[in-house]
């Protein structure tokens, strides 16, 4: 009894830290620009950021666990490089189009709201490349569930912080020529450049 | 001089400003993760835009015939499935012409399947065009897709490794941070607001007929 409370509460500690170091260390949009033009679409509408960032971390989540479960049969397959993409976006399609009908089913008041958001998270660089990353670090069951949500939350914290900014940026105050998405780009950079100092090195993609 | 040749011809530029001043990379960010990250060479920039331009052009005309009375959702499917088949030739090729691009490319050449351009643009942009417009328009936006990765590679790779094409330059001070993702950032944005600046100048009433108007008022 004693040992299972023991893995239990190293199995909870394990999933806190990936969560905690892909929210805030390896986060998705400053380190590795995954999902960073639906991001500045995103930023204009302060509205969107909670529910864009729920429909986005279940997304995530479904397509990463469906593409760990047949990742054993994928990487039998010869030549799985160039057929993986394809696989990929046949399983974003399932989630995306379960996502709309459970919307539709479940919520009639809401589903107007939501379905432009499922549109925009469904095929985006964060959901297709967190299925990569899943793979490339060859994570277990037990880690997809805290590498998915924190995804998704550190997009939200990322697309937050990008909001905070924006006002400012589109001010008067800010050259014509520099002003708007210019100006929107190298704030990230910086921003990108702190979390950057937290990790010391490149991550691998 | 410059501006009232542009402006005297605005049609034809217009057309052509996709490749450059108006470039939805530039303006909007479309596909812009591959450049930031990745793009650090002349050799990685050529190999990406190789796959890009491919898999860009021809999933749009490939897309076309999709009937437009379908559900925007399966329109959507079907355009990015048509890319991620399209992808296997694309990659297939950019490998044999640039070995171990593969591998140096990592995820960010897979991830052209679900570029913006692709998802958002083709079933509301690209589908609604005339055929010959749209062809057009889609070699504009390879093309800029193309000229903006070579530019960042090439700075990239002389400022950050002191290399041209692989070449060593022999170049004694390098700035290795230049080939990080933050670097990538900066530099299009410094790219992006070049562009505005001069499609803002090129677009700029003259000076007398502002006069004018002013007067007028």
């Amino acid at each position: 009894m004693n040992e299972f409370f023991l893995s239990l509460k190293d199995a909870f500690l394990n999933s806190t830290v990936t969560a905690l170091t892909v929210i805030f260390v390896e986060n998705a949009i400053f380190t590795r620009a995954l999902g960073v033009s639906t991001a500045f679409s995103i930023v204009k509408k302060k509205g969107y950021l909670l529910p864009f960032g729920l429909v986005l971390t279940w997304i995530t989540l479904a397509s990463s666990f469906l593409s760990f479960s047949f990742e054993p049969f994928i990487s039998k397959l010869p030549s799985a490089y160039y057929f993986r993409p394809l696989l990929y976006v046949l399983m974003i399609g399932v989630v995306y189009i379960l996502t709309l009908s459970l919307c539709r089913a479940l919520s009639k008041r809401f589903y107007p709201t939501l379905r432009p958001m499922i549109h925009l998270s469904a095929f985006n660089g964060a959901v297709f490349g967190s299925m990569y990353l899943c793979n490339l670090s060859r994570y277990r069951l037990l880690d997809i569930v805290p590498f998915s949500l924190g995804i998704g939350i550190g997009f939200m914290l990322a697309v937050y912080l990008l909001s905070l900014g924006y006002d400012r940026l589109n001010s008067d105050k800010i050259s014509p020529s520099f002003r708007g998405f210019p100006i929107m780009l190298i704030y990230t950079g910086f921003l990108s450049l702190a979390f950057y100092g937290l990790i010391g090195h490149e991550l691998v993609f | 001089m410059i501006r009232r040749f542009y402006q005297n011809h605005r049609a034809l530029f217009q057309k052509l400003d996709t490749l450059w001043l108006r470039s939805p990379i530039l303006t909007r960010g479309l596909a812009i993760a591959p450049l930031i990250v990745v793009c650090n060479s002349v050799l990685r920039a050529c190999a990406l835009s190789l796959c890009y331009g491919l898999m860009l052009v021809l999933t749009v005309i490939f897309s076309r015939p999709i009937p437009q009375t379908l559900p925007y959702t399966i329109r959507v499917i079907l355009n990015v499935s048509i890319a991620a088949i399209l992808f296997i030739p694309a990659s297939y090729l950019t490998e044999l012409w640039f070995p171990g691009s593969l591998s140096r490319l990592g995820l960010y050449l897979p991830l052209l399947t679900v570029s913006s351009l692709i998802v958002q643009h083709t079933p509301i942009r690209f589908h609604r065009m005339p055929f010959r417009s749209m062809v057009l328009d889609l070699i504009l936006n390879a093309g800029g897709f193309f000229l903006l990765a070579v530019c960042l590679g090439f700075v990239r790779e002389l400022l950050g490794r002191g290399q041209l094409y692989g070449t060593d330059l022999s170049i004694s001070f390098t700035v290795p941070a230049i080939l990080l993702p933050f670097s990538g950032f900066l530099l299009m944005g410094m790219a992006a607001a070049l562009a505005k600046k001069v499609y803002l100048f090129l677009n700029r009433t003259p000076r007398s007929k502002r006069k004018e108007k002013r007067n007028h008022e």
